[in-house]
């Protein structure tokens, strides 16, 4: 039932100012693929772009094999959510959700089944008669989603739609919206600036900066394997210091900080030794033990702890070198160290990423 | 704490004072609007149903304008002006309203521009500019006649064409601010939403935009109703013998023939169907739309 969706080199200016540049996208049937990005980074351009709201300057859209390019957005069949939910405040819920049955020329009959059909769906049978004005921000969401699937389109497209909500709705709309594209196989591309949105909904994340994605993968990729420091540095949290690249024992590599300090072992990526790069760590990688503890480690002293609850977030100075900041889980069996203590801070390598700079 | 409030701060207690009484304050414009709106809304009931001697009331007054034809003709114009005019700015002023509200803020800006500048220019002083222009000899008879599209001038002046001109120019504003309020802060994602649902650009303006405007639409026509009903200079000046209006009767009845009590009756008369006009027009739009106040 899901349509699949090419974008080939997508631009759009406004003026001098490019909105889109050159973006490319293959979405297969079936798949929920977000853009994430902040705002003015061209995502919800892109999307409306797909929708048939804005002419594109260059490039071509493809829906399910037909170029829609040039097709007005009443053609494309596409499903859109929008952020304010546009729900017609003159019209029940019933018809709002029966709008684009009654375009499509449905019989009254079919109609009335299909959005009860619809409405049941959401989880809001027995609601039609009311209007929108009378609803709560979460069962508007519900209508504005049953109404953009009452007509089974192939391809569902969300702008922001949890931004209006509260947080505990917001957690319980992520539930029935995974549900929903479960349940139909429908495509959805969904625009979010939410990073925490996009990676439990999205089986792809395409991150999005100054009209560009900047690197398209799962979650865990972004998360992982960032392909540049951008990406990094928008997702997650993570200690970036700049330096040299220099090998480590057989077949390793480490970074060498520019400020000086001992060198930091990551993955070897595709730099030659030398070469200016960032050395990244994730937060969470890092373990921490006694100053002697036994076993290998780069020696440091406690700068700082903040108590976050389930974890404390540690600022470390390494021996003559950088600041890192560290998780460290608040259990018993964790190393709890104390401000100003000396300690011995290691990770595997693997978990360390060196990125060009 | 009730120390510090009642010694220190006697500006606040003066405050509670007025706020005991709020209409103390309002007391200054209740007597203004008492001696300039009531005494004289008062005294013209006291003229309408004034007896033929020194006392009592009397319905004579009344039943001299229902049994007369002359006023029923006079009443039948007014509304027939009144009923096309409203048609008239309604065709003109909703696509107006409607482009103000769609374009772009400079050509917004010169629409608003080009509606507010007469707006502001006194009636009369419209109504002569329009008695030059539609003369026999004047610009647009020229023009016409020098286009080729007539032989000879058309009569444009003191008749009903005149009238009708003049008087859309003048209330086509009363037509559009109301429309134009209403589609400026119509969420313009809500047509766009009907064309993602599968609605032609046509069938998302007679869906969507055209019911949620209705109550501006409803405004406006009220408005240009009201203010045509009891409209005076432009129809005077631009119409003919056969324009006769409410107001222009009223006119003669108190002028010419120096007979109040039936002045009076007429200008009763007319300030119940403009109330009229206006209750019905509340009942669909609001009456604080109507009023300009924006009502929702």
């Amino acid at each position: 039932m899901g349509a699949s969706l090419q974008i080939n080199g997508l631009g759009k200016s406004y003026g001098p100012s490019q909105a889109v540049a050159s973006v490319s996208l293959d979405i297969a049937a079936g798949e929920f693929v977000s853009l994430l990005g902040a705002s003015g980074s061209g995502k919800t351009t892109t999307l409306m772009m797909i929708a048939g709201f804005t002419p594109p300057d260059a490039g071509e859209i493809v829906l399910d094999g037909q170029p829609i390019t040039h097709l007005p957005p009443e053609r494309r069949g596409i499903g859109v959510v929008f952020q304010n939910y546009a729900l017609f405040p003159h019209m029940n819920v019933a018809r709002n959700v029966g709008f684009p049955l009654k375009m499509r020329r449905v019989s009254a009959a079919d109609t009335a089944r299909r959005v009860a059909e619809a409405l049941a769906r959401v989880g809001l049978a027995g609601l039609g008669e009311r209007l929108p004005a009378q609803l709560s921000g979460g069962q508007q969401q519900r209508v504005a989603l049953a109404r953009a699937l009452v007509y089974e389109p192939g391809l569902l497209l969300m702008d922001e739609p949890l931004g209006a909500l509260d947080r505990s709705l917001r957690e319980t709309m992520k539930t029935e919206i995974r549900r929903l594209h479960r349940q139909l196989g429908i495509t959805i591309v969904y625009v979010t600036h939410d990073q925490e949105e996009a990676l439990t909904l999205s089986d792809r994340i395409a991150l999005m900066d100054r009209g560009r994605i900047v690197q398209i993968g799962s979650a865990s990729d972004l998360y992982e394997r960032p392909a540049n420091a951008f990406v990094a540095g928008f997702i997650g949290e993570s200690t970036m210091i700049g330096g040299k690249v220099v090998r480590d024992g057989e077949a390793g590599q480490a970074l060498l900080p520019a400020t000086g300090g001992p060198p930091l072992p990551a993955r070897p990526g595709g730099l030659r030794e030398g070469a200016e790069a960032t050395f990244l760590l994730r937060p969470e990688k890092a373990s921490l033990s006694a100053a002697d503890a036994p076993g290998s480690g780069l020696r440091a002293t406690v700068q700082d702890i903040v108590y976050v609850g389930e974890i404390s977030r540690l600022t470390l100075r390494l021996d003559g070198g950088p600041e890192l900041t560290i998780k460290q889980p608040n259990r018993a069996d964790a190393y709890q160290a104390k401000i100003g203590e000396a300690v011995k801070i290691g990770w595997a390598p693997d978990d360390a990423v060196l990125l060009a700079a | 704490m009730t120390l510090v409030a009642a010694s220190a701060v006697p500006s606040v207690k003066a405050a509670r004072a007025w706020r005991a009484r709020p209409g103390l304050m309002i007391a200054g414009a209740l007597a203004f609007c008492a001696i300039v709106y009531l005494l004289p809304m008062l005294s013209l009931f006291g003229w309408a149903f004034q007896g033929q001697g020194s006392s009592g009331a009397s319905l004579a007054q009344l039943s001299r304008l229902i049994g007369d034809d002359t006023y029923h003709y006079a009443f039948f114009t007014t509304f027939k002006i009144a009923a096309i005019t409203t048609l008239i700015c309604a065709l003109i002023g909703y696509p107006y309203a409607y482009l103000m509200a769609t374009t772009g803020p400079r050509l917004a800006m010169l629409l608003t521009a080009a509606v507010m500048i007469p707006f502001w220019t006194s009636v009369l002083a419209r109504s002569l500019a329009w008695m030059i222009l539609l003369g026999r000899k004047g610009v647009v008879n020229e023009w016409l006649t020098g286009l080729g599209l007539l032989e000879r001038p058309a009569a444009l002046l003191f008749n009903s064409i005149g009238v009708q001109i003049g008087m859309v120019h003048v209330l086509l504003p009363f037509m559009v601010l109301p429309i134009w309020s209403i589609l400026s802060r119509l969420d313009p994602g809500l047509p766009r939403a009907a064309r993602s649902l599968g609605a032609s650009p046509a069938a998302a303006f007679i869906h969507v935009t055209l019911p949620l405007s209705l109550p501006g639409l409803a405004a406006g026509a009220t408005l240009v109703f009201m203010f045509a009903i009891g409209f005076y200079i432009t129809p005077a000046l631009l119409g003919g013998p056969n324009d006769l209006t409410i107001a222009s009767l009223i006119e003669m009845v108190v002028r010419d023939l120096l007979d109040w009590p039936f002045g009076a009756m007429l200008s009763l008369a007319l300030l119940g169907l403009v109330a009229l006009v206006f209750a019905c027009g509340a009942a669909f739009a609001g009456a604080g739309r109507i009023a300009g106040m924006e009502g929702r």
